[in-house]
């Protein structure tokens, strides 16, 4: 017998997939991706039911109105996920998780996580246009074409924001084919906005501790509502598994960059050391020209380590990208060379309550060589806390409700 | 090192027994308050979680009025509305196992997200089994160990489920864990996630509960009226068990109760610490006289005494914090390993350090030392250096009759506060009647000594003899001695009676809570149970048809509709009034002033009602005021006859008269029955012979209430365990000051006996003698704690409980305890003369006498 604690009901689909726990019954048959999926946008913002999982993953920058944005302490950074599981089963519905992570001004980092089942419509995700929610988060997709975010949580903070797209969508790997794996079927379909003008309302979180009071407001958050403006990137991502046997995690870069270029590598980590060779990255010039950009032509040196004083986790801090072979779609120059640095150590999310992966999603400064402006951009790192990865996998705790802050 | 304290740790040094008891005196104060002051808040937070655990930690239950169902659709927006933490559906799918033909509820939850509102996940799972399985598993389960019991299935089992007129074959994928104490609604119950139990009925999108957890911070009442509002008509919207106000009171009454032990072991602690330290002080008062005759100033002597006060007030209350950590410890320790074995629970094995109650506990100890030695000080400084060498004087000091004026009257205050209390302020009112009580029992000590001593004399007269009539003189003569050891062994005992009849009769209130809450043995219904929609009708032949059957003990019906009164929508409950006035089964909280029972006029016909309290608190009627009732044949006057305690519904119920209801709604249907058994007579039996006695002519079903009941209690019994581990601190910590008390005198009384076998008595005399001062200091502190017990009871109970509730606990006299205290206090009275005296009956009697002198 295995005793399992239900209030930590076993759920292990974001890291091993659905089709690889799925058992035998009447469970419906997935799609799995392969090369040359037709994209046809706005549709493809939409969910994709026909894929066991899907994600949609914003981050961004905002600045308060009238806040010099030279001073790196004024920008406000922001994540927010709407993850999707298929349970492989008919009617058994999907499992959502939400993750909202701020950090900002006076506000250390803080983050939220949400699951839903979306079996009575509390969360949900539209088949024809974008709209997945989960509770009162959203992000929708306007018939104009802009994205309509909304999310609030006690001790996090809120936001709601309009941002419009000026760059892609960008079609990453191979015509929007991503490999995750060296087997055919470990790929996903993966494309992203990499800038989208973003205008709206920061709801700064309340200064007490959320753990002990005034979960009372109408919204959650006192504080008055700042207008800021800043950028957004966007990733959605769509298919059947995540990551194939003996991978154990992947590390992944969303970097802006100056004169409105855009850099996106991952890199999927094997267990022994090394990372496989279908790891690779977009390069997206100012009028949306990509360049493909192999990962064993990139060179990434981390320039120290952060220990996350709330896991132990040793995850990389700060690194130097470079690319040699790397030329310049449009004005034909050769290399590039970044140096990428965390806005703040602490961008560790701890998911026990949802996904159940604790990992690295963080703000950082990106500096060009070359070029004095300086740019944002995102950096995720999963996999790095090998307890878990050891663990078993059924242990994991769903239940309902936000307040994950801290 | 100063003069001072040269003198100081000198005089320790040539007394270390006597010091080293001062020292242990305040210890066992300070200890006594902060273990009792440390192991409430996990004794509290226990009971709190037992109560969860007891009916589940949603704060409402949403359900519909009519029809049984809601529309699933209702749920996204619900669980969008800001004041709500999470909401999770429930969907209730009734039928029978196929082979025992035995009544199963199939509740349909989502299996994901469920887990925050119920306590009962925990599953022990079948191998071939993953989690998964539970939501893709068309068929799968999870289910009670006692259901699974009762149908003999086992995890991995398939077994046939009907429902609808079709069978389903269904496999037991898990048994809940856990859960065993779980509300009724959990107990008989299989769960499935929602969609496969929607597949299985073939009816998606249908509802039958939303149970919310509010988020914090949000008014409840205010929150459940928002929902009312939103939900409109046809929805109710309720406060679901433990949020009742009823279950709340009882969370804040246990708490008010562990609050005020805590402060009457701060006043037996304080007395404790003045206690032994003042005794030490006049035994130093010789030293005072010394120093002056040697050219030392008044300041000095006075220095002298506040820093031999300091001294053992600091190391006393180190030592007390200590021991009071270690006592809680234990106690929090030994009671969680029972919760937890059985129950799963884990808070409580964590000692919650508050470090305010360390703090005042240790400030205690060293003010009280020094105020105890303040007097003491003051009076060596003054008086004539030759004058304070000599005790007789001091005891002649001792205003005997004064002191006992004072403490009489500081009883008639406290009896005064106990008839008349000062209602606006409960808590401060009962508090210092309790203060003044513990005063007056030791300022009348000596005075009541000196009454004692009167009393033995001339009952016994000659009978006593030369030695007893020594002995028995102790009490007159040495009453200044006597008197603290007394006093301290009558607080002792009264803070052990008062925290075990705090404790008893709390633990009678809950259990009369229970019973009210979960009555009869079995209950017969047809349909959804347990307050779920509206249950389907059962003719009132079923009824007929049990009361006349033999093997029932005694049958009552159910039968309820809701109608406005004043706009209030307010519950009208169909009972049979015979059964009422023969049974007894209400408990009155008014009845007016007429002979007879409540019933009578009810039964014969009369246009009256009872009334539930909490209507009757809800609205301000009273007995005697009139009611217009609608009713389909027109509206009818009704005056209110009684009122009666119901600690099961907060919503208010008017009971009327069976035929009276018959003929204004022309509706004799039940929605449920009642049925007690005979004693002797097991569930399994009762369930069957009440299936036999109604046939195949009613479509009904039996459930058992017994068997939840008990267990219920047994829950809250093991959250007792921890009082009942704070009674065993009470007592350890009197036997200790017993023991400390009677050395302390003995010790000091070496010279007198040393004299005794001077001029002659033999060792067995001597002892003797001090066997018999011990029994009887033994038995007076005894007696006089007997009666400080049961007032500080009287006060927990009449004014602290009942003005800051309305909530008069059940008192119960502990007569077990009256004894025990009395067999144990004397024992170790006697023991605690026993050492000494045997030393000082060995003592070289030279050496004795010249004791004092040293």
């Amino acid at each position: 017998m295995i005793k399992k604690d239900l209030s930590v009901i076993v759920v292990y689909l974001l890291l091993l997939g659905t089709a690889s726990a799925q058992p035998p019954g009447q469970a419906p048959d997935f799609l799995v991706p392969e090369p040359g999926y037709e994209w046809s946008f706005p549709r493809d913002h939409a969910n994709h039911s026909e894929y066991a999982l899907e994600w949609w993953y914003y981050t961004g920058h905002l600045l308060p109105d009238g806040a010099d944005p030279t001073v790196d302490a004024n920008w406000i950074h922001l994540q927010l996920t709407f993850f999707r599981n298929a349970i492989p089963a008919a009617g058994a519905g999907q499992l959502y998780f939400a993750h909202l992570a701020i950090s900002g001004p006076e506000m250390p980092f803080a983050f939220a996580e949400h699951i839903a089942r979306g079996t009575l419509g509390e969360a949900g995700s539209d088949e024809t246009v974008q709209h997945v929610w989960l509770d009162t988060w959203r992000a929708s997709v306007l018939p104009d074409g802009s994205h309509v975010l909304e999310a609030e949580a006690e001790g996090v903070g809120g936001i709601r924001l309009l941002a419009k797209p000026t760059l892609g969508p960008v079609l990453n790997g191979d015509d929007g084919f991503s490999r995750k794996g060296p087997g055919g079927s470990e790929a996903s379909y993966y494309y992203s906005l990499p800038r989208m003008e973003t205008e709206g309302w920061f709801y700064p979180r309340s200064s007490h501790d959320p753990r002990h009071e005034g979960r009372g407001h109408a919204e959650g958050s006192d504080a008055a509502p700042v207008a800021v403006t800043g950028t957004l990137w966007m990733d959605h991502e769509f298919g059947n598994q995540q990551l194939g046997e003996g991978l154990t995690g992947w590390d992944w870069w969303g970097l802006k960059l100056p004169g409105g270029e855009a850099l996106m590598l991952y890199r999927i980590r094997r267990g022994a050391g090394g990372f496989i060779d279908e790891s690779e990255g977009t390069f997206t010039a100012a009028d949306g020209t990509t360049v493909r950009i192999p990962f064993d032509e990139v060179k990434v040196e981390p320039s120290s380590e952060w220990t996350s004083p709330h896991t132990g986790v040793v995850y990389p801090h700060g690194w130097t990208i470079t690319i040699p072979s790397f030329v310049h779609p449009t004005s034909g120059k050769s290399g590039l060379t970044l140096t990428v640095t965390p806005v703040t150590a602490d961008q560790e999310l701890r998911t026990d309550r949802s996904t159940r992966v604790t990992y690295y999603e963080g703000a950082v400064r990106v500096e060009r060589e070359g070029f004095d402006e300086r740019t944002f951009g995102f950096v995720e790192l999963v996999g790095y806390d090998t307890e878990q990865a050891k663990a078993q996998p059924l242990d994991l705790p769903v239940s309902s409700g936000s307040d994950g802050g801290e | 090192m100063t003069l001072t304290a040269r003198i100081v740790l000198r005089g320790w040094s040539t007394r270390p027994l006597r010091t080293a008891l001062a020292i242990l005196g305040v210890a066992v104060g300070v200890a006594v308050l902060l273990a009792i002051r440390l192991a409430n808040y996990s004794a509290v937070e226990a009971f709190g979680r037992t109560l969860e655990m007891v009916s589940g930690r949603a704060d409402a239950e949403i359900f519909a009025d009519g029809e049984g169902w809601l529309d699933a659709d209702l749920f996204a927006p619900l669980s969008r509305m800001s004041q709500i933490q999470s909401a999770a559906p429930v969907f209730i799918l009734d039928g029978r196992d196929e082979r025992s033909e035995r009544r199963v509820r199939l509740l349909g939850v989502d299996l994901a997200t469920d887990a925050e509102m119920r306590p009962w996940y925990r599953a022990e799972m079948d191998d071939t089994m993953d989690a998964l399985s539970l939501f893709v598993h068309p068929r799968g389960v999870l289910m009670t160990p006692m259901l699974a019991d009762e149908l003999q299935l086992e995890s991995g089992d398939w077994f046939g489920f009907r429902h609808d007129g079709v069978i389903d074959s269904i496999q037991v994928i898990g048994l809940l864990e856990g859960e065993d104490v779980a509300k009724a609604q959990t107990r008989d119950v299989m769960v499935m996630d929602l969609p496969r139990a929607w597949q299985l009925a073939d009816t998606p999108g249908r509802l039958h509960r939303i149970d919310v957890i509010f988020r914090e911070g949000v008014d409840r009442d205010e929150a459940i009226m928002a929902l009312r509002q939103w939900l409109g008509d046809g929805i109710r919207v309720e406060l679901s068990g433990w949020r009742r106000p009823q279950a709340q009171k009882l969370l804040a009454s246990f708490q008010l109760n562990l609050t005020a032990l805590a402060f009457v072991a701060l006043l037996v602690a304080g007395f404790l610490v003045f206690q032994t330290v003042n005794t030490t002080a006049v035994e130093r008062r010789k030293n005072a006289g010394l120093i002056r005759s040697l050219g030392g100033s008044a300041r000095f002597v006075r220095r002298i005494f506040l820093v031999e006060g300091l001294g053992i007030g600091l190391i006393g209350s180190m030592l007390g914090v200590g021991l009071g950590m270690l006592l809680a410890r234990g106690a929090v320790i030994a009671v969680s390993q029972t919760v937890e074995s059985v129950y799963l629970l884990e808070t409580t094995a964590a000692l919650y350090i508050n470090w305010e109650a360390v703090f005042t506990s240790f400030l205690l100890g060293v003010v009280v030392s020094l105020l105890s030695v303040g007097p003491v000080a003051l009076e060596a400084s003054h008086v004539p250096p030759r004058e304070s060498m000599s005790r007789q004087v001091l005891e002649q000091r001792i205003r005997v009759g004064l002191f006992a004026y004072i403490g009489l009257a500081f009883l008639l205050i406290g009896l005064y506060l106990l008839w008349k209390p000062w209602t606006e302020h409960p808590i401060v009112s009962g508090y210092t009647s309790a203060a003044l009580f513990i005063l007056a029992g030791a300022l009348t000590t000596p005075w009541g000594l000196g009454v004692a001593h009167a009393i033995l004399t001339r009952l016994l007269g000659r009978r006593l003899g030369s030695f007893g009539r020594l002995a028995v003189g102790v009490l007159k003569r040495s009453r200044h001695r006597v008197a603290p050891a007394v006093a301290a062994l009558a607080t002792a005992v009264a803070m052990w009676l008062s925290i075990d009849m705090m404790v008893g009769s709390f633990r009678n209130t809950v259990e009369t809570w229970v019973t009210n809450t979960v009555t009869a043995d079995l209950i017969v219904t047809s349909g959804s149970y347990f307050g779920v929609g509206k249950p389907e009708l059962i003719p009132m032949d079923a009824f007929d048809r049990l009361i006349g059957a033999e093997g029932i003990a005694d049958v009552d019906h159910f039968r309820s509709v809701r109608v406005p009164i004043d706009g209030l929508p307010t519950v009208i409950a169909m009972v049979d009034m015979e059964s009422v006035r023969k049974q007894k089964r209400l408990s009155w909280l008014d009845h007016g002033t007429i002979r007879g029972s409540p019933a009578d006029p009810l039964v014969a016909g009369e246009n009256q009602v009872f009334i539930s309290e909490p209507l009757a608190f809800r609205t301000g009627w009273g007995v005697g005021d009139s009611l217009d009732i609608p009713t389909p044949s027109g509206t009818e006057r009704m005056r209110i006859r009684a009122i009666y305690y119901d600690y099961a519904s907060d919503t208010g119920m008017i009971l009327v008269h069976r035929p009276w209801f018959v003929e204004h709604w022309g509706d004799d249907r039940l929605e449920s029955i009642a049925v007690y058994l005979p004693d002797g007579m097991t569930l399994s039996e009762g369930r069957e012979h009440v299936n036999a006695v109604l046939g195949d002519d009613f479509e009904v079903s039996v459930f058992s209430n017994r068997d939840l009941r008990e267990s219920v209690l047994q829950v809250f019994d093991n959250t007792f365990a921890i009082t009942y581990a704070l009674r065993a601190v009470a007592i350890l910590v009197s036997l200790l000051a017993v023991w400390g008390g009677m050395m302390a005198l003995v010790v000091e009384r070496r010279r007198e006996l040393a004299i005794l076998r001077a001029i002659g008595g033999s060792e067995k005399q001597v002892m003797g003698r001090i066997y018999v001062e011990s029994g009887l200091i033994g038995t007076i502190g005894w007696g006089l704690g007997t009666v400080l017990g049961i007032l500080l009871s009287l006060v927990l109970t009449f004014v602290v409980n009942k003005y800051s509730f309305g909530w008069t606990l059940a008192l119960r006299m502990p007569w077990d305890q009256i004894a025990l205290s009395g067999v144990l206090m004397i024992g170790a009275a006697l023991l605690a003369g026993a050492f000494p005296a045997r030393d000082a009956a060995k003592q070289s009697i030279a050496q004795g006498v010249r004791v004092d002198a040293e």
